[in-house]
């Protein structure tokens, strides 16, 4: 039995194998940045999304800061002026008692599967930031992937208790 | 000779395949246009936020030109502070159609911004109406 195959032959074709392997492991080895940036992208939409849903929307139903249970969507647009970029300071405060106790209840509302985290700060007349509301998962829940999107919005809020217009920073995380 | 044409041959299918690899498949980039997207919603938020306190008017007329005492420094400064905002920060604003004529202040010197207008109507001895446009950016 003469061979089949030269030397010359088995070289090129384990050069060409090797190319082959080189090329892929280039390709490949921008997979899981591409899957990290993605992950990263539907954090930022969902972050932009609910910033909006918190700041134009009042929510269902719109006077839900009334019975808390009640509430099919969250929103904390002042529902009696409904105008973008002013919220009810009503239910600010209803929102920052309710997250301690039900985070996961605020999290269905708010159709998300993953943590996140809601602060609202009125910026007094010196330019300190007074926290009004603060929405962070409890100890059990906080997991520790990096948070990927933050969302700042700057609006004014509705005091009905004195009738005064102020405003303060929306800040969310994802 | 005939091993040499075999290699030769592997050494230009090779090119041939990196050229072609490089061409259809180019080199991974990110890109993403959300910073500058935040900034005009900030841009956008703050205009808004000055209507809703019923301040446009006030602003306006403040003939400050970057005085940090007026009460637009003031409220830019206060919300736009680098020790909360983690970032610096320029804006400028522009008045068209009130009677004292244009206002704008010095536009600084700026790497990216945007700039909202908002229209207003106010009634003193006339009625006016008259546009308030924001700008603010990343400073160069």
């Amino acid at each position: 039995m003469k061979g089949q195959l030269t030397i010359e032959y088995m070289l090129t074709f384990i050069l060409f194998i090797g190319l082959i392997i080189f090329i892929y492991s280039q390709y490949s080895s921008n997979i899981p940045t591409f899957i990290s940036e993605i992950s990263k992208e539907d954090s930022r939409s969902k972050t932009y999304q609910i910033s909006e849903l918190l700041l134009n929307d009042p929510g269902e139903p719109s006077d839900w800061d009334n019975d808390i249970s009640s509430a099919e969507r969250l929103g904390l647009s002042d529902e009696t002026y409904n105008k973008s970029n002013l919220l009810s300071l009503d239910k600010i405060t209803d929102l920052n008692s309710m997250c301690p106790s039900d985070y996961l209840g605020v999290q269905r509302l708010l159709a998300l599967n993953q943590t996140f985290y809601i602060r609202f700060y009125n910026i007094t007349s010196t330019g300190l930031r007074d926290i009004l509301l603060d929405c962070s998962p409890p100890q059990a829940l906080i997991t520790k992937t990096e948070l990927n999107a933050t969302v700042r919005r700057i609006t004014s809020f509705y005091n009905n208790t004195d009738g005064t217009i102020n405003f303060g920073e929306l800040i969310i995380e994802v | 000779m005939k091993g040499l044409i075999n290699i030769l041959e592997l050494l230009i299918t090779g090119i041939i395949l990196i050229l072609a690899f490089f061409h259809f498949f180019p080199q991974y980039s990110i890109r993403t246009n959300w910073s500058s997207v935040l900034l005009d919603l900030s841009t956008k938020d703050v205009l808004n936020t000055i209507d809703r306190l019923n301040k446009t008017y006030d602003y306006s007329t403040d003939d400050d030109d970057g005085v940090i005492d007026t009460g637009f420094e003031i409220f830019m400064n206060k919300t736009f502070s680098p020790e909360y905002s983690g970032e610096p920060y320029i804006w400028w604003k522009e008045i068209h159609g009130l009677p004292n004529g244009i206002n704008t202040t010095n536009i600084p010197y700026f790497t990216e911004a945007k700039k909202e207008t908002i229209v207003d109507v106010i009634v003193t001895d006339e009625f006016y109406v008259y546009t308030f446009s924001l700008g603010i950016g990343y400073p160069y």
